[in-house]
C-alpha cells in the first residue's frame, strides 16, 4: 500500500529552487563570458560554426546529460571533489558533515543543470549581444575606450534587458528539467540545505515516484505539477516581456 | 596686455601639474589596457570552460557507446542478465522500434494541426489569433513532465486507454505542437506579399491563396520546423515515462504498451549489472546520433532553400 498522506512538498520545492539558482549562477557567469568571446574574439568565419555547435549541444536530450552525470561525474565527485570541498573551513555548514557525502547530490544536480542550460543561455545572449548597433561600439572606440570598456560601458548596458530575458528563460528551463535531476540528485525527499546530501526537485520527484503512486499520492504529485506549471509560466512570461522590451530599446537607439 | 602674456606663460607650478596629469593618464591608460586584456582573457577562459564539458560528453559518448553497438544491438530483444550470464543484455530493438513508432504517431497528430494553426496565425489578425500565439509561446517552454502528467490523466486515465503508444505520442504531440506552430507562422510570414497579391489579383479567394499559394512557398521553413520538433520529441524522457509503460517486446501498434530509447536509458542507467550500464551508452549514442542527423539535415535544408530563393 502507498502512504495515505499527509504529503509535503517542501523538500521538492527547496530542491528545485536550490539546484536551479546555483545552476543559473554558474551558467550566467560562464555563459556571458562565452557569448562575449563568440561575438568579439572569434573570427567571423568560425562564428557560424560555433553557433551551430552551441545549438546542437542544446539539442542533446536531457537524459544523456543525466546519464553522463550519473556514470562519469558522480564517481568523480565522490572520489575527488567532495573530499576536497570538505577540507575547507565551514564546509560542514554548507555541504554537510564529512563522511555523509554521496556521489549523487544537490551540488552535482546543480552542476549538471548548469552545463545543460549553458547552451540555451549562450544561444540567446549571443544573439542579444550581436545585435548591439556597430555605431555605438565604434563611437566608444573612437573616444579611446579599450575593448573591455566598450563591452562594459556600451554593449552590456544596451543588451541588459535582453540578457535578463535570457537569464529568466534559462531559469525556467532549469526548474523544469526532469530526468537529469532525477538521475543525479540522489532522489531523496529530505528538506535540507546541505549541498552534498542527496535531494530532489519537483519535476524529478514526479518522474521518480509516479510509476508506483496510488490514490492520494497521484493527486499530491499532480499538485506538485500544478506548482511547477505556475512557476514555469510565470518565469517564461517575464522572460518574453523582457525580450520584447529589449527590442523596443534597440529600435530607439 | 603685458600682464596677460605674463599670465599665459606656464609657471613652474603649471609645469609640475602638467607632468603630474600626464603621469596619471599614462598610468591609467596602462591600467585600462591591462584590465581590458585580463577581462577579455577571462571571456576566452569562459569559452573554454563551456566547451570542455560538452566536448568531454561527446567524446565519452563515442568512446563508451561505439564498443557496445553491434548487429544484435539493433536486432534482438533485451534480456535480463543473471549470475550465470552476467553479460547477457541482449539488444534494444524494442526501444528503437518503440521510439520510431512514437515519433511517427506524434508527427501524424501534431504536424497537420500545427501547420494549420501556424498558417492561421500568420494570415489573420484577431483576438483569437493573438491569444493562440501567447498559448503556443508559453507551451513551447513548458517542462516536458507536464505533458506527461496531462497525457496520463487525459489519455491513460480519463479515456481509459491505458499505458500505450498512443498515450505517449499524445504527450509528445503536445510537446511538438507549439514548435511547429511557431516555425510555421514565421515561415508563412516570410513569404513575400507580392505572391499573395498576385493570387488575389487573379480572383482567388483568400483561403485559396493561403493554402495553394502561400503554403507551398513556405514549405521549406515548415519542414525545417517539423524536423526540429521531431528531433526534440524523440529524445524526451519525462512525457513517455508516465505514459507508455515500456516492455520487452517489439510492440509498435498504437494501443500497445511500447518502449523507447530514452526510457531504456533512464531505467538501465542505475542497473546493478555493469553490462547493462555499459549498454546504455550505446543507446545514448544512437539517440544523439539520430537527433544530430535530424537537426543538421533540417539546418542544411533551410540554408539550401534560402540560397535557391536568393
Amino acid at each position: 500500500m502507498s502512504p495515505a498522506g499527509p504529503f509535503g512538498g517542501l523538500a521538492m520545492i527547496a530542491g528545485t529552487l536550490e539546484t536551479s539558482l546555483i545552476a543559473l549562477v554558474l551558467a550566467v557567469i560562464v555563459g556571458l563570458g562565452t557569448s562575449i568571446a563568440i561575438v568579439f574574439l572569434i573570427p567571423k568565419r568560425l562564428r557560424n560554426v560555433v553557433a551551430t555547435l552551441v545549438e546542437l549541444l542544446a539539442a542533446v536530450p536531457s537524459i544523456v546529460y543525466g546519464l553522463w552525470g550519473l556514470l562519469i561525474l558522480a564517481p568523480w565527485m565522490e572520489s575527488t571533489v567532495n573530499p576536497w570541498l570538505n577540507k575547507w573551513p565551514f564546509a560542514t555548514a554548507i555541504f554537510g558533515s564529512p563522511g555523509k557525502e554521496f556521489g549523487t547530490s544537490l551540488l552535482l544536480a546543480s552542476i549538471v543543470l548548469g552545463i545543460m542550460i549553458l547552451p540555451t543561455f549562450v544561444a540567446i545572449s549571443r544573439e542579444v549581444i550581436a545585435v548591439v548597433p556597430q555605431d555605438l561600439i565604434e563611437a566608444s572606440l573612437s573616444l579611446g575606450a579599450t575593448r573591455w570598456q566598450v563591452i562594459r560601458g556600451v554593449v552590456l548596458p544596451t543588451a541588459k534587458i535582453g540578457l535578463f530575458g535570457a537569464t529568466f528563460l534559462a531559469l525556467a528551463r532549469a526548474t523544469g528539467e526532469t530526468v537529469a535531476v532525477a538521475l543525479v540528485a540522489g532522489g531523496v525527499a529530505n528538506a535540507q540545505f546541505h549541498l552534498l546530501y542527496p535531494g530532489t526537485s519537483i519535476a524529478a520527484w514526479i518522474a521518480l515516484t509516479f510509476g508506483e503512486a496510488q490514490g492520494n499520492e497521484i493527486a499530491a504529485l499532480m499538485a506538485l505539477g500544478v506548482l511547477l506549471m505556475l512557476l514555469n509560466f510565470g518565469l517564461s512570461l517575464v522572460s518574453r516581456w523582457l525580450v520584447r522590451r529589449q527590442r523596443l530599446v534597440l529600435e530607439r537607439v | 596686455m603685458s600682464d596677460m602674456t605674463e599670465l599665459d606663460k606656464p609657471t613652474e607650478v603649471d609645469n609640475e601639474l602638467r607632468d603630474e596629469i600626464r603621469r596619471i593618464s599614462q598610468h591609467s591608460r596602462a591600467r585600462r589596457a591591462t584590465v581590458s586584456k585580463v577581462m577579455i582573457a577571462l571571456c576566452a577562459v569562459a569559452l573554454v570552460v563551456t566547451a570542455v564539458p560538452l566536448v568531454l560528453l561527446i567524446l565519452q559518448l563515442l568512446e563508451k557507446g561505439l564498443p557496445v553497438i553491434d548487429k544484435t544491438f539493433f536486432t534482438t530483444l533485451p534480456s535480463t542478465p543473471s549470475l550465470i550470464a552476467p553479460n547477457a543484455t541482449g539488444g534494444v530493438s524494442n526501444a528503437i522500434v518503440g521510439s520510431i513508432a512514437l515519433s511517427l504517431y506524434a508527427s501524424v497528430l501534431a504536424i497537420p494541426l500545427g501547420v494549420l494553426v501556424g498558417v492561421y496565425l500568420a494570415e489573420t489578425e484577431s483576438r483569437l489569433a493573438s491569444s493562440l500565439r501567447v498559448i503556443a509561446q508559453t507551451m513551447a517552454g513548458a517542462p516536458s513532465i507536464l505533458m506527461g502528467l496531462f497525457a496520463f490523466s487525459f489519455v491513460v486515465h480519463d479515456l481509459n486507454i491505458g499505458f500505450s503508444a498512443i498515450a505517449g505520442s499524445f504527450a509528445l504531440a503536445v510537446l511538438m505542437l507549439p514548435v511547429i506552430v511557431i516555425s510555421t507562422e514565421i515561415a508563412v510570414r516570410s513569404v513575400p506579399n507580392t505572391l499573395r497579391e498576385a493570387g488575389l489579383a487573379l480572383g482567388a479567394k483568400s483561403h485559396t491563396v493561403s493554402l495553394r499559394v502561400v503554403l507551398p512557398a513556405a514549405v521549406s521553413g515548415i519542414v525545417t520546423g517539423a524536423i526540429l520538433a521531431i528531433s526534440r520529441a524523440v529524445g524526451e524522457t519525462a512525457p513517455v515515462l508516465l505514459t507508455i509503460a515500456g516492455g520487452f517486446t517489439n510492440a509498435w501498434k498504437p494501443l500497445d504498451p511500447v518502449s523507447a530509447m530514452p526510457l531504456t536509458i533512464f531505467e538501465n542507467a542505475k542497473s546493478e549489472w555493469p553490462s547493462q550500464r555499459a549498454q546504455v551508452w550505446g543507446v545514448a549514442l544512437v539517440l544523439v546520433a539520430f537527433i544530430f542527423v535530424l537537426s543538421l539535415s533540417a539546418r542544411m535544408w533551410a540554408s539550401r532553400k534560402q540560397q535557391v530563393r536568393n
